[in-house]
């Protein structure tokens, strides 16, 4: 089983690990302003879109902030803890899907649009419907790129720091899953060009 | 020296038309896609559809948070925020104090490890005990519905399943399920009504580690029947005319099924706060008294004299 701890080198203060000091490196304290909490809410809606069944994704969450604070329960610095914590579900996430490949089930995807999209949201539900089904039908190592720095908005060194990539490697699962997506979804023809400034 | 010079005659690769897309370039870089998009309308169009996908994933972030279904990891969460801000606090109180006073961080340090809550770490197992049942995480639980309420009190059962009491066969109809936040431990309380529109509650609490509780009061003309099975308390509280009440406390009580699961097969499928959580109700099983009748003034949900219950 995958452990988090390859993840130090990068994501944790080594030094000041185990020392029971709550102040890293840089002299903040290991969490700084941002708690856990602020990202449960994020991070249960990437694990929907990662997994696509809403259950299984509440388990990945749950076993990622259980992991998450038995390490800050212990004070170990830690230098950005929304990538530590998106870097644990990965883990997790690896582990389990190795696991479950051959078990591999239909998912329900109006459900999950039901789950992540509130009734009255102005979203388009039919092309997030097909995008959500979309999603699940690619390799999971280019929905999980496609899903940190889309849903997530991280930068590609941030995705590539969290799932143990180097950068040339998010860049082309980035461009082989939006393609893969984009076929997927049948969208031939575009209305319109769309610059993100 | 001639940076500038090395892009003028190069085409626009892969990873600079992805940039675009993510809005990541410098402004002479985009300006140089959209010459190159200008000339090619097949990067164009594609471009353009993932600029879409990234419209809909991004739009996915704007949704409200809902915890519904995470209670017990909002639970933990929430509890380990705060108590990491108290600690931190305390602790800088305590390093304050100790160089005001002794001018020593060893002794500040010595000082730490005897503040409760601060346990060394051979006993973590019992911090975190403390830690998933300590009362304060609890009584920020949302209101909840009948179904909320009964995966409330599951997730704190671990083998065990609480069922909602069926007490139709007493005449008694199902009113209302709900998470009483100001008592402790929490209680969860069901509420039924008789044809003539009397009431009974049911109250149930789930302790840990130490079975003392306050005994609630209620009200005149009500009387209260208190009894447990492990760690799981119930109270019945009806009027005191109420015919069906032992009557009500076989049906409650039988309400507590135990699951047979196995130890493995618990460790494997759980997540770690349910498994955890799990292994804390089976302890508190394991050192508690048999599911007899407790007298009067052993553990009683303290809600039955809540201010806000409605009797």
């Amino acid at each position: 089983m995958t452990s988090d701890r390859h993840l130090r080198p990068r994501l944790v203060d080594e030094e000041a690990e185990g020392t029971g000091n709550d102040a890293g490196a840089d002299g903040r304290p290991p969490v700084a302003d941002a708690t856990v909490l602020q990202h449960i809410a994020a991070l249960r809606r990437y694990a929907m879109l990662l997994v696509g069944d809403p259950h299984d994704a509440d388990d990945l969450v749950q076993e990622t902030l259980a992991r998450v604070i038995v390490h800050l329960r212990a004070f170990r610095p830690v230098r950005d803890l929304r990538a530590y914590l998106y870097a644990t579900m990965h883990n997790l996430f690896v582990d389990g899907h190795r696991r479950q490949r051959n078990n591999a089930h239909d998912v329900d995807v109006d459900d999950l649009v039901d789950r992540l999209v509130e009734p009255a949201s102005q979203l388009d539900r039919l092309e997030l419907r097909d995008l959500v089904r979309a999603l699940q039908r690619i390799p999971a190592e280019q929905r999980e790129v496609v899903l940190l720095v889309g849903y997530e908005g991280l930068s590609y060194s941030d995705a590539a720091r969290i799932l143990g990539i180097p950068i040339g490697t998010v860049m082309s699962r980035l461009s082989r899953g939006r393609e893969a997506l984009r076929r997927l979804t049948h969208r031939g023809t575009s209305s319109r060009l769309r610059v993100v400034k | 020296m001639f940076g500038w010079l090395s892009g003028m005659g190069r085409t626009v690769g892969e990873n600079e038309l992805q940039a675009y897309v993510d809005g990541r370039l410098s402004e002479r870089r985009r300006r140089r896609v959209e010459a190159h998009l200008a000339q090619h309308p097949e990067d164009a169009a594609r471009l353009a559809d993932y600029g879409r996908q990234l419209d809909l994933l991004r739009g996915l972030r704007e949704q409200p948070a809902d915890f519904r279904h995470t209670f017990l990891c909002y639970e933990l969460v929430r509890a380990f925020d705060r108590q990491l801000r108290q600690r931190r606090r305390r602790q800088r109180l305590v390093a304050a104090a100790a160089v005001l006073l002794l001018g020593s961080v060893a002794t500040a340090a010595t000082f730490l490890a005897r503040l409760p809550g601060d346990l060394p770490p051979g006993h973590r197992s019992e911090e975190e005990r403390a830690w998933l049942f300590h009362p304060s995480l609890m009584s920020e639980l949302p209101s909840a519905g009948e179904a909320e309420t009964v995966g409330w009190l599951r997730a704190r059962l671990g083998h065990r399943v609480l069922k909602r009491p069926d007490l139709e066969a007493l005449g008694l109809r199902y009113v209302s399920g709900v998470v009483l936040h100001d008592s402790e431990p929490p209680v969860v309380r069901f509420a039924y009504e008789d044809e003539l529109g009397k009431r009974l509650f049911v109250y149930v609490a789930v302790l840990v580690g130490h079975a003392e509780g306050a005994f609630g009061v209620v009200p005149e003309g009500y009387v209260s029947l208190q009894f447990r099975r492990g760690p799981v308390v119930f109270a019945l509280v009806a009027p005191s005319d109420s015919p069906q009440l032992t009557a009500a406390m076989e049906m409650v009580s039988a309400a507590l099924i135990e699951e047979p699961v196995a130890d493995s097969a618990v460790a494997g499928s759980q997540t770690a706060p349910a498994a955890l959580a799990d292994r804390l109700a089976r302890a508190a099983a394991g050192s508690d008294a048999p599911s007899v009748a407790a007298p009067a003034g052993t553990a009683t949900p303290s809600a039955a004299a809540s201010t806000t219950d409605p009797l």
